[in-house]
């Protein structure tokens, strides 16, 4: 396959048809100008109110992420879904062409009227950039390639919603949610809302750069220092930063599209590449969260990559047809088990493997990230005591977290055929919003003195047992009574789970052997004919 | 061109095909026959590399579908029943989009358009927008998408649902000019008199099984080859229905109503030639007589599959 096809955009059939399609005069006057007129408002605005310098660069800049990060993302997610539900999809799965260059030319196609428009905005951005000493015209150039970059990543991550939907009508409305939460998460964990003064955990946004040149600027209302731009304690620009996690984390995104793009019948992942975006993505936080305290970075640790391992694994979790096929197949070929990383198998041993490297990015947190504390934000810049006994006790929290909803997950796919939705709903539902709905109940009835009474009510839910695995190790005495509830419900789940899930391994091979025997007893229903036809 | 080998496709617990064996030869018109259920899509959709079967190899110009999905689809064109289409795009931007994504040249894109806009019938509508066409029309635009890249197998699945009277004789005539211009052709259709004059080989699949395969010829010899006759007379019926009752190679008469009656017949030409002078012999008065083989619905009920829905 050559490389030209993949980069030629004039020469992509489906990018071409976007491009057709979507810049007909008709429709194509309109929405641009509305965005002009919107630029010149601002303009207008910053010249009857004399807001601080590069007031006027924030409302283009929210007016360029509106268009591209929302308003593409909606378009490419729910057009695909479109297309898929149509079926028209399946034709373009038939044709030579290559499924990553399909992709790439609906990726690029489908929003290509909002990239038109982001183009009318961007003199606008320059103009400003020309009038403020904070978003200079460098910065301005940085920031405009971030948003391109970004809403490249974005759509791609739109276009794998939109595949993966069941229903088209779904689509839309679960994208612009996710847009808003990376935007939200982002502008939180920036220290917008919070006061916390570290970054974006993972940076897929241009958010990082913005504020990062809001608080070097000193910007009105930018109170504190920017954190250090340092990646394992190299100093690294955030600009290439971003860039750098978003091609990577965006290639196994493209990778997983591509795949469901080819098959529909395909997991988005094969478990090998499951491991590695868990692992590429354990490596790249560990990198970026390099100079925070170790309690900061265990937080995060704790919380992001316990939910991250949960998803990959839902992502590559066997429902019992995928199961029986690969039994099957495996039979054809003389073989009655199924590798480890065969796609077909269940979730057992991947989800151990996947547990060791949560372990080791933990033990990684504990003994490697510099700890030097936050430069000169006094509130960050403390070292942090821990109790490093007490820290691999409140390892094995998040470890046995993720076993017992993976092996759950997988018991529930592999046993139930219908209403596995549902069924796994209610479960997360009692397992982790009952405890922490009845703890908040009481402390707000007034029968409890302290939070830390309500603690034991809580501590049941991954939400707050996930926060207490990096807080214990802050304690010095570990207290029995709180470990032993945390402890006992994922101890529970994750060894009954294991054990239903082995037992319907053991139901579906046995039927599959009877099945097989009944096949050989029944005679070709082609000889019955013949032997109708000789009478 | 088209071979499956021991082909299984599995829903959950469900063995929607067990163990299918076939090939279609370049030249053959291939009809795969089968109630609603009994696998026939889902064959096809395997075939297309839609569905990931859970075992089985299946060879497309000598090309293994699995091990090189890209470079066999070059030689498949695919036309569904119902076919969905881009409505923002007009009629010549439809087959552009699908010539470009099956590396038709650029320079002779246009002409490949027209050509096949044409054979179809639909020139005139090259410039409309998608949404202005008939259900018939988007029928033949699909059929001319499906043959526009020159493929060597062509895959049909009831493509003539919905078509007018002269699509259909349009689809009849492309169809024996494809098996005449040496391609590979597999369609499915309940509307088995139609298939009869275009198929030149079949396949009758029930329940995930295929029970029977072959040329039609083949078929009928293995089914034990009965041709029935067709009598229409003037008078003399109770004669003519007494000859044949005791005619050792005659059976199964019936009367047909309007002075026909039909009946099945062992035998050559000879016998037949011999059959039809003694009739005239006992001077009962003759107007028509035909002798034909038995059709697709013939076979297909002989067969014992259920009943077509």
């Amino acid at each position: 396959m050559a490389f030209k096809e993949y980069i030629q955009l004039s020469e992509n059939p489906i990018f071409v048809r976007y491009v057709r399609s979507s810049l007909r005069r008709d429709g194509l006057f309109t929405p641009m100008i509305i965005v002009f007129t919107i630029c010149v408002l601002i303009v207008f605005w910053e010249y009857q109110v004399q807001p601080p310098p590069g007031s006027g660069y924030h409302f283009i800049f929210v007016l360029q992420s509106i268009i591209l990060f929302l308003m593409g993302s909606y378009k490419v997610s729910t057009t695909i879904a479109k297309i898929r539900e149509s079926t028209i999809l399946d034709f373009h799965r038939v044709t030579p062409l290559p499924a990553k260059v399909q992709a790439i030319g609906f990726i690029l196609g489908i929003p290509i009227r909002d990239y038109l428009l982001y183009l009318v905005t961007l003199p606008f951005a320059w103009y400003f950039a020309t009038q403020s000493k904070v978003f200079t015209l460098s910065v301005v150039m940085e920031l405009s390639i971030l948003q391109l970059t970004t809403a490249i990543f974005s759509h791609t991550l739109s276009f794998l919603i939109g595949l993966s939907t069941n229903k088209a009508k779904n689509s839309g409305p679960r994208t612009i949610g996710l847009m808003i939460g990376i935007s939200y998460l982002n502008s939180m964990s920036n220290g917008l809302f919070l006061g916390f003064n570290f970054y974006s955990t993972l940076f897929i946004s241009p958010f990082n750069l913005y504020i990062y040149h809001l608080r070097t600027g000193n910007f009105q209302g930018a109170v504190q220092p920017p954190p250090p731009a340092v990646f394992f304690g190299f100093d690294a620009p955030i600009f290439w930063q971003t860039i750098f996690t978003q091609i990577i984390l965006g290639s196994f995104i493209f990778l997983a599209l591509s795949r469901r793009l080819h098959s529909e019948k395909v997991a988005l992942l094969s478990k090998p590449q499951a491991l590695a975006l868990l692992f590429t993505s354990l490596v790249l936080t560990i990198g970026i969260l390099w100079p925070y305290p170790k309690v900061i970075f265990l937080g995060i640790y704790s919380y992001l990559f316990t939910v991250l391992a949960m998803i990959i694994g839902t992502v590559v979790t066997t429902n019992q047809g995928d199961y029986i096929r690969g039994c099957q197949r495996a039979r054809k070929f003389g073989s009655n088990r199924l590798g480890v990383f065969n796609s077909l198998n269940v979730n057992v041993v991947l989800l151990l493997l996947f547990s060791l490297l949560l372990l080791t990015g933990f033990l990684v947190g504990v003994f490697l990230v510099s700890d030097q504390g936050m430069g000169n934000n006094p509130q960050m810049g403390r070292q942090s005591t821990l109790f490093t006994g007490n820290l691999l006790v409140g390892s094995m929290i998040p470890i046995l977290t993720l076993l017992s909803f993976g092996w759950g997950l997988q018991y529930f796919h592999l046993a139930m055929k219908r209403r596995v939705r549902s069924v796994i709903t209610l479960w997360i539902f009692l397992w982790w919003i009952l405890p922490l709905a009845i703890g908040s109940i009481l402390s707000m009835g007034g029968n409890f003195n302290k939070n830390a009474d309500v603690l034991p009510f809580m501590l049941p839910s991954p939400f707050v047992s996930l926060g207490y695995a990096f807080g214990i190790g802050l304690e010095q005495n570990l207290k029995v009574d709180q470990l032993f509830v945390v402890f006992t419900p994922i101890v529970i789940m994750s060894s009954i789970f294991l054990a239903l899930t082995l037992r319907e391994i053991k139901i579906i091979r046995q039927q599959l052997d009877k099945s097989l025997n009944e096949d050989k007893e029944a005679a070709p229903l082609i000889l019955e004919i013949e032997e109708e036809n000789e009478e | 061109m088209v071979e499956v080998k021991g082909l299984r496709v599995d829903y959950d617990s469900f063995c929607a095909v067990h163990d299918l064996e076939f090939h279609v030869e370049p030249g053959v018109v291939y009809g795969l026959i089968g109630p609603n259920g009994s696998g026939k899509t889902t064959t096809m959709r395997a075939i297309l590399g839609l569905l990931e079967p859970t075992y089985g190899e299946i060879y497309i110009n000598g090309i293994d579908m699995q091990e090189n999905p890209d470079e066999a689809a070059k030689y498949i064109g695919f036309m569904p029943d119902f076919p969905p289409m881009y409505e923002d795009l007009l009629v010549w931007e439809f087959l552009d989009l699908f010539a470009a994504s099956y590396y038709v040249p650029k320079s002779q894109r246009y002409e490949v358009i027209d050509h096949y806009l044409d054979l179809v019938g639909l020139t005139e509508k090259r410039n409309s927008f998608i949404p202005g066409l008939s259900r018939g029309m988007r029928q033949r635009l699909m059929l001319a998408k499906t043959l526009i890249p020159d493929p060597n197998v062509v895959i049909l699945d009831e493509p003539a649902s919905g078509m007018d009277p002269h699509g259909r004789a349009d689809l009849k005539r492309i169809m024996i000019e494809l098996g005449q211009r040496g391609k590979a052709v597999i369609i499915s259709s309940h509307i088995l008199t139609e298939m009869n004059e275009f198929c030149s080989a079949i396949g009758i699949m029930e329940r995930g099984h295929m029970i029977v395969s072959g040329s039609i010829d083949d078929i009928r010899q293995k089914m034990g080859n009965q041709e029935h006759c067709e009598i229409r007379v003037l008078g003399k019926e109770d004669d003519l229905q007494h000859f044949l009752k005791e005619h050792p190679q005659v059976h199964s008469c019936k009367p047909m109503g309007n002075n026909k009656y039909r009946f099945h017949f062992r035998g050559d030409e000879m016998a037949t030639s011999q059959l039809l002078a003694a009739i005239v012999k006992r001077g009962i008065p003759v107007v028509s007589f035909i002798q034909q083989q038995e059709n697709l619905e013939d076979l297909f009920l002989k067969i014992g599959a259920r009943q077509l829905s």
